[in-house]
């Protein structure tokens, strides 16, 4: 308060002191009319005022001092002194700022995105004491519960203050997509997440299956999807072939408690009407819901996890797993992404990235102050000779700092804050269009705490390339400085050459991973999955009752050359696994597998090798007959004839039961070619055993139609014949092509980022480079005019002043060298599920080249205009 | 010149005058004078200081006017927070007058 006061005073000080002296002379004059009043003369009457009044500078001096101005009037002194001096030297300054600038704008976005994801809480009454439950085995961890599990969960009142159920879905509408949840009807009161209109879900919503057809609607869908209509309220919204009434619009800021913003939710009551064929509250109990508690303050998740467990181990005769295996677990969900070591763990690459780029700034700028303090040796010595405290010099150099950090720190926010746009509209442009309608980012804003990081980023920045220079320079032997000689030049040179290092080590790693993740993501792209996917498109709809007509309508299209139909689509992930005994096998193996109709290795050209492919009654009766992969047939059999061999079904695992054959023993009758129908990083399938189905197969899911190769407009013919025959239900229509370019898709986004950071710390590399050798000649002018006076050709010049930047580049390329392969074999074990090259001589080699031609070419510049100095106005000069 | 004040002092006599309504510099050391009976003569070598001090605390506001005979002066006004700071230096003041009160009458 007070000081805010004095600040508020500091500002007018002008018209305050205007106002002082004016008041003291009135004062005076009021005096001396009643002097005149006692009877004395006006010059009387003058001088004893003045006597009176006594010492006139003196009262107004203290009077200031009153203000207590002095301190700020010397920070102010330092500011205008520091923004006088930069101004100056303009190139310094605007250097300085724009590389610290961008340093600090890149780990600006990075924390952005990190705070939202992971520091802000959801916008709910106290995040951080809810908790998803779930439970880990062995090698299995698993969040998933029934709706009686969830109901027995309901009663742990000695343990959760609430407990509620979710289940999350995905509704295609006409041309989009829209995400949205399930909720046990204490949903909404739990999280004390209230509505903008009407309201929200409530338990009535939830009594009994089928009781509520009611929707809330997330704020931001509201203004994206219905534009923002006010009478959005009592409108029917039809998902999935059912209307539901909307019955309100969610507060803004809240959208669900998952790593996506979610567009509505309805009641799990509806869970039929919207999951068809996963009946929640069947006989057969299945684990479709996502349970989250809010814990009771008195209980700690340790002792919750404990209490729980025998809980879970009553369930074991589900989960299939022995109980003494099973524990109760519990996961943060106070922010769209936890908080947790493994977290910090997979991460710390992206995060060391970053740092290294605000180290190659730093180490950079840090070198410009300290080329600029040697060059003002002479003013400083000037300065100290006339009996400025070194404190004071310090604070006066630091205060620069201060200032271009300040400088640097809007000018990152800025940066920051266009790099985020760009990069958002970047992602949803190049992101394959039928995901990015799926895709919702979490609202990336600069918040306080992003002003915060950037404020003390740029605070530590100052000290870390601002307080050795300012020291070293302050250090300097009085007289010496005067006449241009400094001590500590052998430290000074020293800290340069390391913070050259540094830059190199730094951009060598950096482009040796963009490198890296660039050749891998190369790879995956020209991978081929030996499935003819061009002009191939993936429907599939929740509604199984129209399956089969939607396959009939869909052969009859124009254009269409096949329709087949499939549980598994290829290329969304793995194939589902089953444990099975191959015939003459003692041992239980897993195997992946996929139930086909016969016309799945037509559409895609998958050839029959060996055997046949699927007749059409064991297509239409589902006959336990298979064909297997070229690799499981090898696996399985090695060295034998596969036809005729039998499979037995294990069926252990028995939480896909609505999906597993009926069959326990199946004859295997054809071999089919290898292919890469799960993930693209894994490789061919490892094993691969096809069940028949057909077009209106139990275990027909999802339906693939060949069309025209190369006509865009194929799969929005499909949409338009499909949603104009069941304008209500939902299809997902996608081009085939797209999954798989989904699965490439992190890599590319990955190297981008990776060449960004690359070129931002090669752009640093030259230019640090480049500033040290330039200034380094110019210290050494005379050495160098005295040499060349004395014969040295200009080779010979150009040999010496090189021979040091060379020196320096293959430290730093060798320490670079040294920590990427470090760094690669600490990734190693991170990324084993990605399946990426991670130590590629190529993307190294490649790289170390680079690094070290754009470092010895910054030096080369500066050398070569020593070699051609004049050496006759050189010794002159000096 | 005036008589030495304890420390203090003076800001709690100027703060009393002022209770009075808003006064000019001149006004206020006049109005110590006159009711001290000439005891206290304010210099204005110290009575300047004490009324920035009382500015840059925020007890009171100054704002130019016009005084009783026609001359412009500049008028301080006492503000709440100066009417607070007044009650607690009385409070000190009186506890502090009966410390050296009894002091002088046990010596």
């Amino acid at each position: 308060m007070n000081l805010l006061r004095k600040l508020r005073l500091r500002l007018q000080r002008r018209r305050l002191e205007r106002d002082l002296a004016e008041e003291m002379r009135l004062h005076r004059e009021l005096l001396e009319d009643r002097l005149r009043g006692d009877g004395l003369t006006p010059a009387e009457a003058r001088a004893a005022a003045l006597r009176r009044f006594g010492n006139a500078a003196a009262a107004l001096e203290q009077s200031r001092d009153q203000w207590g101005f002095v301190w700020l009037d010397s920070v102010l002194q330092d500011l205008r002194y520091a923004a006088r001096a930069l101004r100056r030297s303009k190139a310094f300054a605007v250097t300085a700022v724009l590389t610290l600038g961008v340093g600090l704008g890149l780990n600006t976005v990075l924390f952005t995105v990190f705070n939202a994801y992971v520091l802000r809480p959801f916008a709910v009454r106290d995040p951080y004491s809810l908790y998803e439950i779930g439970w880990t085995a062995k090698k299995i961890r698993n969040r998933s519960f029934s709706l009686r599990e969830f109901r027995q969960l309901r009663e742990r009142s000695d343990l959760f203050s609430d407990v509620h159920a979710v289940s999350y879905t995905l509704i295609p509408v006409q041309s989009h997509s829209l995400t949205g949840m399930l909720v046990s009807g204490n949903y909404f009161s739990m999280l004390g997440a209230g509505t903008l209109l009407g309201r929200p879900i409530l338990p009535e919503d939830d009594a009994a299956p089928g009781a509520g057809p009611v929707v809330v609607i997330s704020h931001e869908a509201w203004k994206a999807a219905f534009g923002q209509d006010p009478q959005i309220l009592g409108r029917k919204l039809v998902l999935n072939g059912h209307p539901f009434e909307v019955i309100g619009v969610a507060r803004p800021g809240f959208s669900g408690l998952r790593e996506s913003p979610l567009d509505f939710w309805v009641p799990l009551s509806m869970f039929r009407e919207l999951k068809p064929g996963q009946d929640l509250f069947g006989p057969a109990e299945p684990a479709h819901l996502v349970v989250v508690g809010r814990l009771r303050p008195d209980v700690a998740t340790e002792q919750a996890a404990a209490a729980l467990t025998g809980f879970m181990r009553q369930n074991a005769s589900r989960l299939q797993e022995k109980p003494e295996n099973l524990r109760a677990s519990f996961y943060p969900r106070s922010s769209p992404v936890a908080l947790t070591p493994e977290l910090v763990k997979a991460f710390s690459p992206v995060f060391a990235a970053f740092v290294l780029v605000m180290i190659a700034a730093c180490a950079n700028v840090s070198n410009l102050m300290l080329a600029r303090a040697a060059g003002r040796q002479r003013e400083i010595g000037v300065r100290l000779s006339l009996g400025a405290g070194r404190a004071r010099l310090v604070r006066q150099l630091l205060t620069e700092s201060l200032l271009i950090a300040i400088l640097a720190g809007l000018t990152g926010i800025a940066l920051a804050q266009s790099t985020l746009e760009l990069g958002q509209r970047l992602f949803f442009a190049t992101l394959p269009s039928e995901f990015a309608k799926v895709v919702r980012l979490v609202p990336l804003a600069l918040d306080y705490r992003v002003f915060l990081f950037v404020l003390a980023a740029a605070t530590a920045a100052t000290l870390l390339f601002g307080l050795v220079p300012s020291l070293q320079a302050t250090r300097t032997v009085l007289v010496g400085a005067l006449r241009g000689e400094f001590g500590g030049r052998l430290r000074a040179s020293r800290l340069r050459d390391a913070l050259v290092v540094s830059q190199v080590t730094v951009c060598l790693v950096l482009l040796v991973c963009a490198a890296t993740l660039f050749r891998n993501s190369d790879t995956f792209q020209k991978r081929d999955v030996r499935l003819r996917v061009d002009g191939v498109v993936h429907v599939s709809t929740d509604d199984a009752r129209i399956r089969r007509r939607a396959a009939e309508q869909l052969a009859a299209q124009p254009g269409v050359a096949g329709v087949a139909a499939v549980y598994h689509a290829p290329l969304y992930g793995r194939l589902r696994q089953i444990t099975v005994t191959p015939s003459g096998a003692a041992e239980v193996v897993a195997a992946g597998y996929n139930f086909v109709s016969p016309e799945y290795f037509r559409l895609l050209e998958v050839p029959i090798l060996r055997g046949r492919g699927f007749a059409p009654e064991e297509s239409a009766a589902e006959a336990p007959v298979a064909i297997v992969s070229e690799s499981t047939a090898r696996r399985f059999w090695p060295g034998q004839d596969p036809l005729g061999k039998t499979i037995r079904v294990e069926n252990l695992d028995r939480r896909y039961v609505d999906r597993l054959p009926e069959f326990t023993q199946v004859q295997v009758i054809g071999i089919a070619r290898d292919v890469i129908s799960g993930w693209v990083g894994d490789g061919l399938d490892p094993t691969c055993l096809y069940f028949p189905t057909s077009l209106a197969g139990k275990h027909a899911r999802d339906l693939l139609a060949r069309g025209r190769p190369g006509d865009p407009g194929f799969a929005l013919a499909l949409r338009a014949a499909l949603s104009g025959r069941w304008p209500d239900a939902g299809f997902q229509i996608v081009p085939l092509e797209q999954p798989l370019a989904v699965q490439i898709y992190p890599f590319t986004a990955a190297a981008w980022i990776g060449w960004l950071l690359g070129a931002v710390a090669l752009v640093l590399t030259v230019s640090g480079m480049y500033g040290v050798m330039a200034y380094l000649v110019s210290q050494r002018t005379k050495e160098v005019g005295i040499r060349i006076a004395l014969g040295a050709t200009p080779t010979m010049v150009l040999r010496l002043v090189m021979r040091h930047s060379v020196k320096l580049t293959c430290a730093g390329l060798a320490v670079g060298l040294a920590l990427s392969l470090a760094a690669s074999r600490l990734l190693i074990a991170a990324v084993e599920l990605l399946k990426m090259v991670l130590w590629d001589p190529v993307a190294v080699v490649a790289s170390l080249a680079l690094v070290a031609a754009a470092a010895l070419l910054a030096a080369y510049f500066p050398s070569r205009r020593a070699s051609c100095l004049d050496p006759v106005s050189t010794l002159r000069f000096e | 010149m005036g008589t030495d004040l304890l420390p203090g002092t003076l800001e709690m006599l100027i703060l009393k005058t002022l209770t009075r309504g808003p006064n000019h510099g001149y006004g206020i050391a006049q109005h110590l004078q006159r009711v001290s009976s000439d005891a206290l003569r304010i210099g204005e070598g110290s009575l300047y200081p004490a009324l920035q001090r009382l500015l840059v605390n925020g007890w009171a506001e100054a704002e130019w006017g016009v005084s009783e005979n026609n001359r412009k002066a500049r008028y301080y006004r006492i503000t709440p927070a100066g009417r607070r700071q007044l009650a607690a230096e009385l409070r000190n003041y009186d506890f502090l007058v009966a410390a050296i009160a009894r002091v002088l009458e046990t010596a």
